[in-house]
């Protein structure tokens, strides 16, 4: 631990000593180098690299610092440091689009950076004016502090119902950008409840049922949304939300099951970050892999890791999460059964919207890359090597999970129990196909509402045109010309007169 | 130090500006070197006096300078802990203004009469944080109302003529009312030295109401210059006083002698006892969480950069009397700091401001698109200064802003961080698309009116050097804001002091 509270602002210190912080550091560092090194060959020929590079590097800076912190003001600085900045990576492209959601993002971003600073302050105030979190844990929470800070907390995690900016955003992006905005960046509002939110809390507990409940919705609506869109990082920033939904269901589990879900949540913030983080890749890239079979493997490897084919990352966390929520111990009106059918039905909705994806990336209008152009074969070779190199991290993974958080096996029958909703969503997909189902036509890719109030909000902070309300002038200053123009002709005889009149005054009180 | 020293110190330091400043007003229009130097020569001086007196306070002196004035109340000088923050506020900043509005006003006519108002008008502000006790403070208060009016129709055209008859009305009424409350108070307990803990504890009973009333037209001559709800109106309209003049205006010398008179009101002269005795704090709290609102509010329809920033100087001016209205020590640690830290950052959005309008003739925002390309310092300074006014860390801001909400959590009114929460929304309505405008958009056209001022800076370098300088300035005391040289272990200082007389 470092102590920099008499040199920076009271209270500052850094550190990494705990069960979580620690791999998640590591992990959020890998990634950025991963990325970082990526966006050097991808932004290569980019007019507004100076531009990327300068967010780029500030959003790092704060993601670090925010896993480091010890104390409430330096975990705020980075998180403050993270969302601004990320607004530049947003709105890189300059597009209509991009602005918009970029707009979106901030206006968003500023709420959540409120609620959460009012969070922080109501419960720096409740721990006596000590501002490290570690001492926080033992402060019981209130339903306001509570409110508070999984508002601000949540809207940059990005699970429903606080999903609004995710999937305007992460499209808009670089392709790089965006794979750390749905790896990395979003995991931070993650890390901010695990901080600030104690799992043995007797309110949190009281709550977590209810969490547990939005993750299931948030992961089953982030599919059944992304189910509708054709553009393919539109699908992938939907299966965040989903994504995100089931993390929140391991965060509630953390309550319920007295902390021992926290290293399948681990496992799975790694998990999901690697994976997302190759489809982002591969789909901004998706137009050079048309012919190629092993690149176009590389994108099915990393589908098949989330959905949750045997021996991946996947299946050992999927596993993990069911036999976590086994182990909790529900409310009565929470049926511990039903809920593990729904996993399943979660697990086959994942595997077909990933499916829709493949044949999204497949659709001729959506083969266009970023890169066509000017991209060098050395460059694009490049590129390719740094998704080859993620996608292998992602397949070593569950070595490693097993190693470092002792996450089990699955068994034959758990692995029976992963493969039918593959061939489940297999079987869905082809039917699909061959029936010819379709929705009404205005069911998809409709434009979110949200961006339209976006819009309604922006226009009530910055009026078209200037409706400046003219009050009704009040002055004083014609009355006062008017009385000089009067005074004029008589001002000295009137002072004279009145000089006498106190003059006779004096003398008679005087008499 | 000895005794001479500590009697005569704080005399010292307000001639320190008031001689250069008087014989500034007898020199002729062509002799600018003999100006300059005397400026700058007040300048330092005052810095090496302030800073003696600031290492002694420190260690715990005390300096005390009094003359025979008024039959029960002497003019007195004295140097505190209080008095000290806002003197060396005042000087640091007078320093970078002066620099600036030399830069500023180069070629343009009545640079002499410009200065010396300049300098009595330092001298005043200097003065009234000195002053020992309230008859002295409203002597000086006077003076700054008087000295400040020529520096706001300088320009001489209708418009600021206007204006400045809008700031005489305005402050001198509420000057008068202030003497009101003075008077009455010295009917009552006479005026004796600003203790900590007040001094009207002693004739509380009996004498409520007229306490009451003291109190009330006292915050009501002191809200004018303050900017209080109702009392606002000059503010926007005296921003069209050359750029110096607003900056010094807003960050130093009269909205902030509004503030620190309240500081003073409450703390020195009523106590936090007799505050609550006579629940006077809750009325004010509403008073200043209305103007922060009201004022963000206003402030996001203005077009114009300077009208804008008087709007946001309004809002943020009544976090102060906000956070020395709570009663609470970490509230008054919030509210004391950011008295430092706005005056700082404010000073340098006006600076900006004023770079834009005279380097490029901008003076709407519409018309800043893309000028983080053209003048990239002043636009990077901008958006610290507006990131501060926000409260994103880790600028100066930030503090001032965490202390208030805790301090507003520590007296149990949570109610207060919505209404920071609010303003803080506000403020990023307004300053955000100002810093989207700079560094995003293209150009839109020909700058308004462009002047090449220098061949190596952006703009001419005693323009620029100033407006770099306090954005420094307003980042190092965010980021060391723990370190003992920072004004937050200062105003903890003062604080302690305070607090510690029961």
């Amino acid at each position: 631990m470092i102590d920099l509270s008499n040199w920076l602002w009271p209270g500052a210190a850094l550190g990494l000593g705990d069960e979580f912080t620690r791999p998640w550091w590591y992990f959020s560092l890998l990634l950025w180098l991963l990325f970082g090194g990526f966006s050097l060959l991808s932004q290569r020929h980019d007019p507004r690299a100076v531009r990327y590079w300068l967010f780029f590097v500030l959003c790092f800076a704060g993601n670090m610092l925010l896993i480091a912190a010890l104390d409430a003001v330096s975990f705020y600085l980075g998180f403050s440091l993270l969302s601004l900045s990320a607004y530049g990576l947003v709105i890189h492209s300059n597009t209509a689009k991009a602005r918009r959601a970029g707009r979106l993002y901030l206006q968003l971003a500023v709420l959540g950076e409120i609620l959460l600073f009012s969070g922080l302050i109501l419960r720096a105030s409740a721990a006596d004016g000590r501002f490290d979190w570690h001492s926080w844990q033992t402060v019981p929470l209130e339903p306001l502090t509570l409110t508070l800070l999984l508002l601000g907390l949540g809207l940059k995690a990005g699970f429903w119902p606080l999903h609004w900016w995710l999937p305007q955003a992460h499209p808009v992006a670089p392709a790089p950008a965006s794979a750390l905005l749905s790896g990395v960046m979003i995991k931070a509002g993650l890390l901010g409840m695990l901080m600030f939110l104690p799992a043995t809390d007797t309110l949190m507990q009281q709550w977590a049922p209810l969490l547990l409940v939005i993750g299931l919705i948030s992961a089953f609506y982030g599919i059944l949304a992304g189910l509708l869109y054709t553009q393919p990082k539109v699908i992938l920033a939907y299966s965040s939300v989903s994504q995100m939904g089931y993390l929140l269901l391991l965060f509630a589990l953390l309550s319920l099951t007295g902390v021992a879900a926290l290293p399948v949540l681990l496992a799975y913030v790694v998990h999901h970050g690697m994976a997302k983080g190759s489809l982002f890749l591969y789909a901004g890239m998706a137009g050079e892999a048309a012919g190629r079979i092993w690149r176009q493997a590389l994108f099915w490897l990393a589908a098949l890791s989330m959905m949750a084919l045997p021996l991946s990352s996947g299946a050992l966390v999927k596993t993990g999460l069911k036999t976590q929520l086994a182990a909790a111990n529900l409310p009565a009106w929470l049926n511990g059964g039903a809920l593990s059918q729904l996993l399943t039905m979660g697990a086959v909705l994942t595997a077909l919207l990933l499916l829709h994806l493949a044949a999204q990336l497949r659709a001729p209008n959506n083969k266009q890359s970023n890169h066509t152009a000017k991209a060098s074969a050395v460059n694009s070779a490049g590129r390719w090597a740094f998704l080859t190199l993620l996608v292998s991290a992602l397949w070593l993974l569950p070595w490693f999970m097993v190693q470092q958080w002792q996450l089990a096996w699955p068994t034959l029958a758990q692995y029976a129990g992963l493969i039918w909703p593959l061939l489940l969503a297999l079987l869905l997909r082809w039917l699909w196909y061959k029936l010819g189902w379709q929705l009404p036509a205005y069911w998809y890719n409709r434009n979110a509402a949200v961006l339209y109030y976006s819009l309604r909000l922006k226009r009530l902070y910055q009026p078209v045109s200037q409706q400046q309300r003219q009050w009704p002038a009040f002055s004083l200053r014609p009355l006062e010309r008017r009385l000089n123009r009067m005074l004029q002709l008589l001002v000295v005889a009137t002072t004279a007169l009145l000089c006498c009149l106190m003059f006779v005054a004096l003398i008679f009180s005087a008499v | 130090m000895s005794p001479f020293w500590q009697q005569y110190l704080p005399l010292a330091i307000i001639l320190s500006s008031l001689l250069p400043g008087l014989i500034i007003f007898t020199l002729k229009e062509t002799q600018v070197k003999l100006r300059i130097s005397l400026n700058l020569l007040g300048v330092s001086i005052k810095l090496v006096l302030v800073l003696l007196m600031w290492q002694a306070v420190k260690a715990g002196q005390q300096f005390y300078f009094s003359l025979p004035f008024l039959p029960g109340a002497d003019l007195v000088l004295q140097g505190d802990a209080l008095s000290l923050l806002f003197v060396v506020l005042s000087s640091v900043l007078w320093l970078a203004t002066t620099i600036y509005a030399i830069g500023y006003l180069e070629h343009s006519p009545l640079r002499s009469r410009f200065f010396g108002y300049f300098s009595l008008c330092v001298s005043a502000t200097v003065g009234l944080a000195l002053a020992g006790n309230l008859v002295t403070f409203l002597l000086f208060y006077e003076l700054l109302t008087l000295a400040t009016f020529p520096l706001v129709v300088h320009r001489g055209t209708a418009e600021s003529l206007a204006a400045g008859r809008k700031y005489l009305a305005y402050t001198l009424s509420g000057g008068v009312i202030l003497m009101l409350g003075v008077a009455l108070l010295h009917s009552l307990v006479q005026s004796p030295l600003f203790t900590p803990g007040g001094y009207v504890a002693a004739v509380l009973s009996g004498n409520e109401g007229l306490l009451m009333l003291a109190f009330a037209l006292m915050i009501t001559g002191l809200g004018v210059k303050a900017a209080l709800l109702p009392l606002h109106g000059w503010l926007p309209q005296a921003m069209v006083a050359p750029a110096p003049v607003s900056a010094l205006l807003h960050a130093v010398a009269v909205v902030k002698a509004g503030a620190f008179g309240i500081i003073r009101l409450v703390y020195d002269v009523f106590g936090v006892e007799s505050m609550y005795a006579l629940q006077l704090a809750q009325p004010l709290m509403l008073l200043a969480a209305a103007t922060i609102l009201y004022g963000s509010w206003r402030a996001l329809a203005q077009q114009d950069i300077k009208r804008r920033l008087a709007y946001s100087t309004i809002s943020q001016v009544s976090y102060i009397t906000l956070g020395v209205a709570m009663l609470g020590p970490l509230a008054a640690v919030g509210g004391l700091v950011h008295l430092v830290h706005q005056g700082v950052m404010k000073i340098t959005l006006f600076f900006c401001a004023g770079n834009f309008a005279e380097t490029l003739g901008i003076h709407k925002i519409r018309e800043l698109n893309g000028v983080g390309r053209r003048m990239p310092i002043t636009a990077m300074a901008f958006t610290l200064g507006a990131l501060g006014m926000i409260g994103v860390p880790p600028t100066a801001g930030f503090i001032s802003k965490w202390y208030l909400g805790l301090g507003a959590a520590e007296v149990e009114q949570p109610w207060l961080i919505l209404v920071f929460a609010l303003s803080g929304l506000m403020n990023a309505a307004y300053f955000l698309p100002v810093i989207y405008r700079m560094w995003f958009l293209p150009q839109s056209g020909p700058w308004p009116a462009e002047q090449r001022l220098s061949n190596r800076f952006e703009t001419h370098w005693m323009l620029l050097f100033p407006v770099i300088f306090t954005a420094i300035l307003l980042v190092l005391m965010g980021v060391f804001a723990g370190t003992e040289l920072s004004p937050l272990s200062w105003a903890q200082l003062i604080v302690e002091r305070e607090f510690r007389h029961d």
